[in-house]
């Protein structure tokens, strides 16, 4: 048994599976907002995002007698909460452009110091990117994907995934070095 | 410090930046769960449906030996875990003091539970399920996992009630932002 299935996930989990309202509503507690984050990020609009993660749980309870315990339970619904948003945006049509490197605004390696940029800053610049960067950007930074998984999930290139990275490093920079300048300002 | 170590650096709490309703969104996905239920019965309620005279009499006998059996479960006596595990006692002291430290920090007693319903919700879940993992202990005594999963009991109290500082914290700063928005 993995050593990320503790006992006391395991009865979580079972009572779950036997329909256990009470136990249910724990388990969503417990993560409900680490992954309603996780959604807004790459789809920022409040009501399509919860949309999403009432989908995503709905497959969670549906799907639970298939967790094995090979992950936590925690990385097992952010799999689920991720792919629910994928198929959301697929659905949508977000385009990842095929950008040459020559279109994305290159910066030089920048000496900027952004530790006075608050979180929720980068939370909402973050919200601000275009979409397909935006995907590419919140899969590699934050949810720790490789390009090469997300050219798969998303049926780009290797090197679209790499580029629109870059892109939106490049933008989330600059909207935050703004905020840096105008905050030096006041 | 650069941007991307600016993002490592604050990765958990970009997972709490904004206020999330929880309760509703709950309400909402129950809703969703119990029409899912009603329309897909499973095995077991389709078996009962085919035999309901059966399930009628099965129930009565169910019950009659609930009723039976309640006066030996309620008197059931709920042990302290040191009481049976001795060499836990200093740990499961200090993990007390904490708790009631961060009880006293936040005026846990004074708080009105209607303001962080899915908190208190929380803590009285870890209670009830701590609680039946305590009556455990006389027949399960020598289980590691056990003893793990009780003193961890301590440690996700400790970590609710960090949440739930956070969580006034965040209240008492959207409220002092909105009185200098009316100033």
């Amino acid at each position: 048994m993995s050593e990320y299935y503790s006992k006391e996930d395991r009865q979580l989990i079972k009572r779950c599976i036997a329909q256990d309202r009470h136990a249910q509503r724990l388990l969503y507690s417990r993560y409900a907002q680490a992954m309603y984050h996780t959604v807004i990020r790459m789809i920022p609009n409040q009501m399509d995002a919860e949309d999403v993660l009432q989908e995503a749980f709905l497959n969670v309870f549906k799907k639970l007698d298939a967790f094995h315990g090979d992950a936590s339970i925690g990385a097992w619904i952010k799999r689920i909460v991720i792919n629910a948003a994928l198929n959301f945006i697929r659905k949508n049509r977000i385009s990842y452009l095929s950008l040459e490197d020559k279109w994305v605004e290159e910066v030089a390696e920048e000496q900027q110091d952004y530790s006075q940029v608050s979180t929720t800053q980068i939370h909402e610049a973050i919200k601000a990117l275009p979409d397909g960067c935006r995907t590419v950007f919140s899969l590699y930074q934050l949810e720790g994907y490789r390009h090469r998984e997300i050219a798969e999930i998303l049926d780009i290139t290797e090197s679209t995934s790499k580029t629109q990275y870059r892109r939106a490093k490049n933008m989330l920079q600059q909207q935050l070095k703004k905020k840096l300048v105008k905050r030096l300002a006041e | 410090m650069n941007l991307e170590q600016k993002i490592n650096e604050s990765r958990k709490d970009l997972d709490r930046v904004e206020r999330v309703d929880v309760s509703r969104m709950w309400a909402a996905l129950e809703t969703n769960l119990e029409q899912d239920q009603k329309v897909k019965p499973n095995g077991w309620q389709i078996n009962i449906g085919n035999n309901w005279k059966w399930s009628i009499a099965a129930m009565i006998v169910l019950a009659a030996g609930l009723f039976w059996l309640q006066p030996n479960t309620t008197q059931k006596d709920i042990p302290d875990i040191a009481e049976y595990y001795p060499h836990l006692k200093e740990t499961e002291e200090n993990y007390q003091q904490l708790i009631s430290q961060k009880e006293k920090d936040i005026d846990l007693q004074r708080l009105d539970q209607k303001d962080y319903p899915d908190l208190f919700e929380e803590l009285a879940l870890l209670e009830k399920i701590h609680l039946e993992y305590l009556q455990d202990v006389p027949e399960f005594k020598g289980n590691d996992q056990l003893i793990n999963t009780l003193i961890r009991y301590y440690e996700q109290r400790i970590r609710i009630l960090e949440r739930l500082s956070n969580e006034i914290e965040k209240t008492k700063k959207y409220e002092n932002r909105a009185k200098e928005i009316a100033i």
